[in-house]
Formats: C-alpha cells, sequence, structure tokens
C-alpha cells in the first residue's frame, strides 16, 4: 500500500503527553496541512515518522514498510526541520552535496536554479546564515529532493512575504509538474488554507480532525446578529466559539444550520479555516 | 478575484475565467490557462483549480482537447451571459424587490430609482 | 548504497586532519637530521613512538564521531544501524590505513638514521616486545606482527573515543557530571588510597600483572596476548556503543 501509514503512536516526555493514540494516513500525492498551536505535538509527530525520535507505542509504515530503522523506507522522506541538523561548520554547497548523495533523486539544476531564485548564497556556511534564510537554504533542499513525501516542519519561518510567496508558487509548480506528498506543519493558517487539500489538526498529542479542508469547511457555518437573535438561533446546536461586540454576537457552530426557520437580521457565512482553526484548539 | 472572498474557491476560479471569456480575453476556440498556471497564480491547490474547470466543463463552457489542454466552447460567452442574466435576478432583483417592499416602495418609484442609477 | 554514502561521508570529515596530521609528523621527521647534526660523538639519541601519535589521534577521530555525524545522518534518512556500520568500516580503513603509513614511516626513519650508531629509531613495540625480535630484528615477521599490533590497538582505541562520546551524548546532564566527576576521582584519589590503606597494595600488584599478562609480557613477551586483548577490547566497545547508539534520539 502507498503512503504513510500511522498507526497508535503513542510518546511521552516526562509528565507530558506528545502524541495521544494517533494514527493517520498521509496519501500518496497529497498536500496536507498538519495544523496545531505551539506544543500541540507537530513536530514530535513528523520526527517520531522519520526516527529522530522513537515512540513509546505504535508504528509506523512508509508504503507498507516498516519506517523504523529503515533506511529504504526513510530514503523515501526528506524532512525539512526547524532546527538545523547540518554540521556546525557546514557551507551551504556541501549540504547540497551531500544530500545529493544521499537522495540519489536529488535535482541539482532545479537546486541551484531555486537558490538564484531566492537569492540564498551556497558559498556561505549554513550558521551564517540569517533565519529566512536558513529556512530558505532547507526549503530549498527538500524541495530538490525528489522524495515521495516532503515534511515541511514550519517552513516559512522568518520569511518575508515576498519568499513566503515564492515558496508556495514553487512547492505548487513543483506539485504540479511531478505529485508528491507533501505535509506542512504551521501554524499560520490563512496562508496555507488554499495551498492543502487535506488537513490534519493536532491538539495536545491528539488528531481532532483528519479530513479535506473542502468537507472540514463544510461541517460548519458562522452565525451573526444581534446576541438575543443569535443565542435562540443557535440553540441546541454544538457552537465552537462565540465572539461578541457590544450587542452583536457571531457564534460558530459545527454543523449546518437551516436558514429558512431564522429569525430576520441573521446572518450565515462561511466557516474559514482560520477562524474553525481558532475555535477548535482553543484551550 | 479576492480569495478571501466567502464563496468556495473553485466556484471564484470558474468566475475568473467566465469573466476572461466575457471580456474576450479568452476567444471562443483559444486555450484558457492551464490547471498548473491557475494553481501557481492564485496559490491554491492544484485539485482546487481542476475542480473550478471541471465546473466549466460540466456547463459545456470549455472543453477538453486531448494532450494541449482545455479550450473555450463556440457559444460559450453568450451562454455565460444567459447564465449570469438568470443569476442577476436571482440574486439582486429578487432582494432588491424584497427590500424595496420593507421599505414601502412602490414598484414605480422603484424603476425611477433605477433610471436614476443609470443617470448617474 | 546507503553504508557506502554514510562511510564517504565520515571519510570526508577527515579530509583535512589527516594531511594536517601527516604534515606535522613530517615535520617532526625533517627534524632528526637537523638535531642529529647538532650531536656530539658521545651524545646517543632514540627517536620513536610515531604509532603513539597515530593511536591519539584516531582516538580524538572516535571522539568527534558522532554527534555531528548522527544529526547529518538522521537529517539525511540513514538509520542508527547504517551509521554504526560504516562507522566500523571507518575504523577499519583508518586503522589500516594509518597503521601501514605509519610502518612506511618508520622504515622511511630507520633508513635515515642506518649507519649512524649513536642514534636509533624505533616503534613502541619493538621497545615493548624488543627480547622476542633479539635474534632477528627488522625481519618479516617483526613487521608483520607490529602492523597487526598497531592497526589493533588504533581500532579499539577509536572506539574507546567512539564508546566515550556516545556515552556523553546519552547521559543527562546529572549523569555527565556524575561520570566527569566521579570516574577521575574513583581512578585518581579513591583507588589508590583505598588500596594503601586498605588492601595494602594488592590492587594495584594485581592490576599491574593483569596489564603485564594482558600485554603478553609475562608470557615470554608474545604480542598475540596483547592483539587479542586489543580485539577483546575493540569487541566490548563496540557492543556497549551499539548498545547506546541504537536508542540514540536527536536532542535540541
Amino acid at each position: 500500500m502507498k503512503g504513510i501509514e500511522v498507526r497508535s503512536l503513542d510518546k511521552n516526555y516526562g509528565d507530558v503527553r506528545a502524541l495521544r493514540n494517533v494514527s493517520l494516513t498521509f496519501e500518496e500525492n497529497k498536500i496536507y496541512g498538519l495544523l496545531g498551536r505551539n506544543g500541540a505535538g507537530k513536530t514530535t509527530l513528523l520526527n517520531t515518522i522519520t526516527g529522530r525520535v522513537f515512540p513509546d507505542s505504535g508504528d509506523v509504515l512508509v508504503d507498507g514498510e516498516v519506517a523504523l530503522e529503515n533506511d529504504k523506507a526513510q530514503q523515501k522522506i526528506f524532512m525539512m526541520s526547524e532546527k538545523n541538523f547540518y554540521p556546525e561548520g557546514m557551507k551551504v554547497k556541501d549540504a547540497i552535496k551531500w544530500t545529493r548523495e544521499f537522495y540519489p533523486g536529488f535535482d541539482e539544476e532545479y537546486c541551484r536554479n531555486l537558490a538564484e531564485k531566492f537569492g540564498l548564497n551556497t558559498k556561505k556556511k549554513i550558521k551564517s546564515l540569517s533565519t529566512g534564510y536558513g529556512s530558505i537554504f532547507k526549503l530549498i533542499l527538500t524541495l530538490s529532493a525528489n522524495a515521495p513525501y516532503l515534511f515541511f516542519d514550519e517552513p516559512v519561518l522568518g520569511l518575508d512575504a515576498n519568499h513566503r510567496d515564492m515558496f508556495y508558487r514553487a512547492l505548487l509548480e513543483k506539485y504540479s509538474d511531478k505529485p508528491f506528498t507533501a505535509v506542512i506543519s504551521t501554524h499560520l493558517i490563512e496562508e496555507v488554507a488554499g495551498v492543502i487539500e487535506e488537513v490534519v489538526i493536532i491538539k495536545r498529542g491528539e488528531i481532532i480532525r483528519n479530513q479535506s479542508v473542502e468537507e472540514l469547511l463544510e461541517t460548519g457555518c458562522t452565525v451573526s446578529g444581534t446576541a438575543v437573535a443569535v443565542d435562540s438561533a443557535i440553540q441546541g446546536k454544538t457552537v465552537l466559539g462565540e465572539d461578541s461586540l457590544g450587542g452583536l454576537k457571531t457564534a460558530y457552530l459545527a454543523g449546518e444550520i437551516d436558514s429558512s426557520t431564522l429569525p430576520a437580521g441573521i446572518e450565515i457565512g462561511k466557516m474559514d479555516l482560520q477562524k474553525l482553526f481558532i475555535h477548535l484548539t482553543n484551550e | 478575484m479576492n480569495l478571501q472572498d466567502e464563496r468556495p474557491i473553485f466556484v471564484q476560479i470558474a468566475e475568473y475565467i467566465e469573466d476572461g471569456i466575457l471580456s474576450g480575453a479568452f476567444p471562443e476556440d483559444t486555450q484558457i490557462p492551464s490547471t498548473t498556471e491557475i494553481s501557481v497564480w492564485y496559490k491554491i491547490n492544484p485539485a482546487t483549480a481542476l475542480k473550478g474547470i471541471n465546473l466549466l466543463v460540466d456547463e459545456n463552457i470549455v472543453y477538453k482537447k486531448r494532450g494541449l489542454g482545455m479550450f473555450v466552447s463556440t457559444g460559450a460567452a453568450e451562454s455565460i451571459r444567459r447564465k449570469r442574466k438568470k443569476d442577476f435576478f436571482d440574486n439582486y432583483i429578487d432582494k432588491v424587490v424584497t427590500e424595496a417592499k420593507k421599505l414601502g416602495l412602490t414598484q414605480e418609484e422603484l424603476a425611477a430609482m433605477i433610471e436614476r442609477g443609470y443617470d448617474r | 548504497m546507503n553504508i557506502k554514502s554514510a562511510l564517504k561521508y565520515q571519510i570526508a570529515d577527515g579530509r583535512v586532519s589527516i594531511p594536517v596530521f601527516y604534515l606535522v609528523i613530517f615535520c617532526l621527521m625533517a627534524l632528526i637530521p637537523i638535531s642529529a647534526s647538532g650531536m656530539g660523538p658521545e651524545d646517543s639519541m632514540s627517536i620513536g613512538g610515531f604509532e603513539i601519535a597515530t593511536i591519539i589521534f584516531l582516538f580524538v577521530v572516535g571522539l568527534n564521531s558522532f554527534r555531528e555525524t548522527f544529526r547529518m545522518m538522521v537529517q539525511n534518512g540513514v538509520s542508527r544501524k547504517t551509521m554504526f556500520v560504516s562507522f566500523l568500516l571507518l575504523t577499519l580503513v583508518l586503522s589500516v590505513g594509518m597503521s601501514c603509513i605509519n610502518e612506511v614511516l618508520l622504515w622511511i626513519g630507520k633508513a635515515f638514521t642506518a649507519g649512524k650508531g649513536n642514534i636509533t629509531f624505533q616503534s613502541v613495540f619493538e621497545q615493548m616486545y624488543a627480547p622476542r625480535y633479539m635474534g632477528n630484528p627488522d625481519s618479516i615477521q617483526m613487521i608483520a606482527e607490529g602492523l597487526l599490533f598497531t592497526i589493533l590497538a588504533c581500532a579499539a582505541t577509536m572506539m574507546l573515543g567512539y564508546f566515550i562520546t556516545i556515552m556523553y551524548y546519552r547521559l543527562n546532564k546529572v549523569g555527565k557530571i556524575a561520570v566527569s566527576v566521579g570516574v577521575p576521582a574513583i581512578l585518581i584519589i579513591g583507588l589508590p588510597i583505598f588500596d594503601a590503606v586498605v588492601t595494602g597494595g594488592i590492587i594495584y600488584r594485581a592490576l599491574g600483572q593483569l596489564t603485564l599478562f594482558a600485554m603478553g609480557i609475562l608470557s615470554g613477551y608474545n604480542p598475540y596476548y596483547a592483539m587479542v586483548s586489543a580485539l577483546i577490547a575493540f569487541a566490548v566497545l563496540a557492543s556497549l556503543s551499539w548498545m547506546l547508539a541504537r536508542r540514540a534520539v536527536v536532542k535540541d
């Protein structure tokens, strides 16, 4: 079976339950958004899949093969970590050289072009790069690796608006050209909302949503109007959250509401991913 | 096009292409932008872009030439105009009339207001 | 495929340090004729022990072979097992390679100092096992046994360095302090005092005997004892290292 299959992963750091019975599948050739607040377990999940850390229990399969300590399986994944894993004194061009050594599908020409486009100086030491260029360096390596599964952990950290734009475009271009599975872990949701097809929301180590963006958005709506009217309209519904401003109120509902039965002055709006996320992951 | 719009992105994509056909930017029997081009330009998932285009395929506004891409159908502009006129009535005229009734405007008064709008 | 890449990476890691090391060694050797020219007829000089430099160098290589390499391997989808096997291969390559170079240097040194009666150029091995080669110094047998001895000594010390570095990587802060303070305290202060006061020197005498036995001195200067000892030490250290490396995780 193609894809990455995660089966009941548990991981504790002392008293902190970083992952709780996490099961999910990253299917072939889809772009996933792995969304969660800081410390929700996004990085731990990706680190466990790539064998950077060990789970307490559960396992991971890559294309049907056990992923842990399996070179063949791990070679199909390239993960861009938020942290730097390259040696202290290594230069960008040496990192490129070695990535090509370990990932035979590495596209050097594409890598060079992308570096030029982003203005990344490959002669510099990785350590001396700014936060933004540190991210850019790792993004470029990841996109060039030509692995079937690409993990991006906080990919746009420190990037300015232009570079963020360039990254999303480069990702989509590459994806259209030759599809792969991308998992983008981020808390900047608005930006990736259109890019991702599937969404996984993680909260305190637990997966609370795992479905297509479209489906997820269809399952919610906003109801706004005067506080009194809104309160009566949302009775008996699952309310994710509320915002009030004076006598006005907006309620965020998990589920549809029948607009024909609503009193006048009440408006129904579409839920957007950002709003939904905020209300789903509120403590 | 404003993707912050409340309507689904794929609907907006379809509308953007329709606008292009109406304005003559995409004449009949010419190629429209590819899924990739739309996806990269608007920074949206190619699946969403494809869904938008498929909406137009279903309405026979564009058609597929195997191996070449999507092309504007003959009479596409006309059928878009027809559809939009109907939508215009459903979405705007209906609302205008409802609101006018609420305000106690007569049909004549409303007609006069519309005329005034044209004069501006 | 992966093992090859991982080995290539680790060898490339030494592309600066190894040439520098030999540059220093060559400079030292170049000093021999210079200092010899300043010697009077009464003076004598004994030179040697370059293999000790090699052994220390490889110990340091071992010490530097885990932390950064592990992170780099993990970033590139290489398993701990592959990384460990590639380190074993690296040990083999460097121990054999550098021991051979050492042997060549030894013979260059001998050639330079030949005929100069008051200068002797010897390896530590020759000095330790001198009685064994009394009748036929510089024989093929001595070269072969010396080479084998150096290779195994190099491999064992390199593995010792690797073991120490992984142990430190795996230990938490408290553990690191405990080992850093505890081990020297026991070896340098605790044990000597205990031996002197309580056991009356028995422990140190026993350790001395054990060393002599392990080196083959007690068995008629037999270097094969030392080789087997080095091999055992290597195997034990490698096993311990693997036990620690296989569960190593990336730290921030």
